[in-house]
């Protein structure tokens, strides 16, 4: 079982770096239930175990939604195009998208990219990845 | 549980006001709250503060200002619906029989506190960037998606919040705005300008309320809480429609079933709206109108005063501003006034029932952390 990180942001618990093929972002299943969720976590919010196994998720998914933040929080570049990427396994991921803001769409096909992390004002690793548009920015 | 009405109420205008000490602007409002409803204030038998951002027990630092202290002093936060949970609070005391007449106010100072309202580290969503101007227009762009609604019909929503804003003396904004205006106003996050954008607002709110079958010593026309009911956003991790807040329509569901009442019954409406597309959005889930369908009861003047369900008349939080802890009993006020017949310029002739909705919060996986509504009725 993973180590659990009340804040699974450091690099590991979520991104697996080292997988063949490229990186990919790592959830969690349920053992009970089947839940399915992201970032990885200790416990399911479905049912209440702890019994849960880690999930590689897909490198693929759809823009749900998003937009153009024109002032984004402190640490994070502006603008920044924040969304919602839903993967095949059913699940959603907040991410940032890494393209020109016109080029954002709804249901549009985005992959992941591993980008440099930014460093919050706890000192620690953020924003590690992006989803880009097949083809990137254009 | 004995039935609650509303007798007395306080209000001020709500805007920037960081010069002077939050608890010096708060405690007249309370005041006059209890001066309108006429009550010897040694009869309060408990007090309810909302507030999100003041801290701890802003209740007991502006109460100890009137010496209405000894009582029970409880602070509820909620973020945006802290008040109107505390009001729901306040009527329960009554209504269980805990206390006769009972006090519930907001207060906050949100240009004294943190610049970033939201910033759960624990929270994966806000930890890497999300900010609430970005969470709703998110939710605006899946709901142009997939309802084809323009920019140029949110900025619709924007003009009418703005007329009616003009015609409150207690708003932040007290003025009018052309669709040129709003449209070609700085960017927040598209497809939001800032004029499409409640303002960060500094204030206070207080209702008095009382077991029904007394109010008439106090007040010639009381207001009754006829329903009011509070619940939390569902945790929920896969693909939720964002176009349909899913609290808000469970806890009116339940409030319609209730009460006995359907939206067809409500005459008059306050609603959540931060931003401009959540008079869309929770006039949907509300049930005023089918899912999507909320632009054409906009584009046919339902939303406005002698429309089918007059929304925000009080300009809203995009104009009455949103100080955070006041918003829901600043909501409850209003539609005092307008059951009341006090409305002025803005009154809606023939109001009979009023609802109030106020959501809250930004938590990850929640599509809110709570949502509160009221239904009052003369």
């Amino acid at each position: 079982m993973l180590d659990y990180e009340p804040l699974a942001l450091s690099a590991g618990p979520y991104l697996d770096l080292q997988c063949d093929g490229g990186p990919r972002l790592m959830g969690s299943e349920c053992l009970e239930c089947g839940h399915r969720l992201f970032p990885v976590a200790a416990v399911c919010p479905n049912c209440m175990s702890d019994q849960l196994k880690p999930l590689p998720l897909s490198r693929e998914g759809k823009v749900y939604s998003f937009t153009v933040l024109r002032q984004a929080p402190p640490g994070f570049d502006s603008p920044s195009i924040i969304s919602y990427v839903d993967l095949r396994e059913g699940v959603r991921v907040f991410t940032h998208l890494d393209m020109l803001p016109h080029q954002a769409k709804c249901d549009m096909v985005v992959h992941l990219k591993v980008v440099d992390p930014k460093i919050d004002k706890f000192g620690r690793k953020v924003l590690q990845f992006k989803f880009a548009p097949i083809g990137g920015a254009q | 549980m004995r039935k609650v009405s509303i007798i007395g109420t306080g209000m001020m205008r709500f805007m920037k006001r960081d010069t002077v000490n939050m608890v010096d602007f708060a405690w007249p409002v309370v005041r006059s709250a209890i001066l309108e409803a006429g009550v010897d204030p040694k009869s309060i038998g408990a007090a309810y503060c909302g507030s999100a951002a003041s801290g701890s027990m802003p209740g007991q630092r502006v109460l100890k200002r009137l010496g209405l202290t000894g009582i029970p002093i409880s602070n509820v936060e909620g973020a945006c619906s802290s008040s109107a949970i505390a009001l729901r609070h306040a009527a329960l005391a009554v209504a269980t029989g805990e206390c006769d007449i009972a006090l519930a106010f907001g207060v906050d100072q949100l240009n004294l506190a943190g610049k970033t309202l939201v910033h759960r580290t624990e929270d994966w969503d806000f930890a890497n960037g999300l900010a609430m101007p970005g969470l709703y227009a998110m939710r605006a762009q899946r709901y142009m998606h997939d309802y084809g609604v323009t920019i140029e019909q949110l900025t619709k929503i924007a003009v009418k919040s703005k007329k009616y804003g003009a015609l409150n003396p207690w708003a932040h904004f007290q003025q009018e705005v052309t669709p040129e205006q709003v449209m070609n106003a700085r960017m927040v996050a598209d497809p939001f300008t800032v004029l499409h954008c409640c303002p960060r607002s500094d204030g206070a709110s207080a209702v008095v309320v009382c077991a029904s079958d007394i109010a008439h010593r106090f007040s010639s026309k009381p207001v009754q809480i006829v329903a009011s009911i509070q619940r939390s956003g569902k945790m929920m991790t896969g693909f939720r429609d964002m176009t349909m807040p899913e609290s808000t329509q469970r806890a009116a569901r339940e409030l319609y079933e209730q009460s006995g009442l359907g939206p067809e019954d409500i005459d008059i409406c306050e609603v959540h709206d931060a931003f401009t597309v959540n008079e869309l959005l929770y006039s949907d889930a509300l049930g005023f109108s089918k899912p999507g369908e909320a632009v054409q009861l906009l584009e046919d003047g339902d939303f406005d005063i002698g429309g089918r369900i007059p929304l925000n008349i009080s300009g809203g939080l995009v104009s009455r501003g949103h100080p955070i802890g006041p918003t829901g009993i600043a909501q409850i006020v209003e539609m005092t006034y307008q059951l009341q017949g006090r409305g002025d310029k803005r009154q809606v002739e023939g109001a009979k029932l009023a609802m109030t909705h106020v959501t809250g919060g930004g938590v990850a996986g929640l599509d809110h952390g709570a949502v509160t509504i009221h239904i009052l009725g003369v």
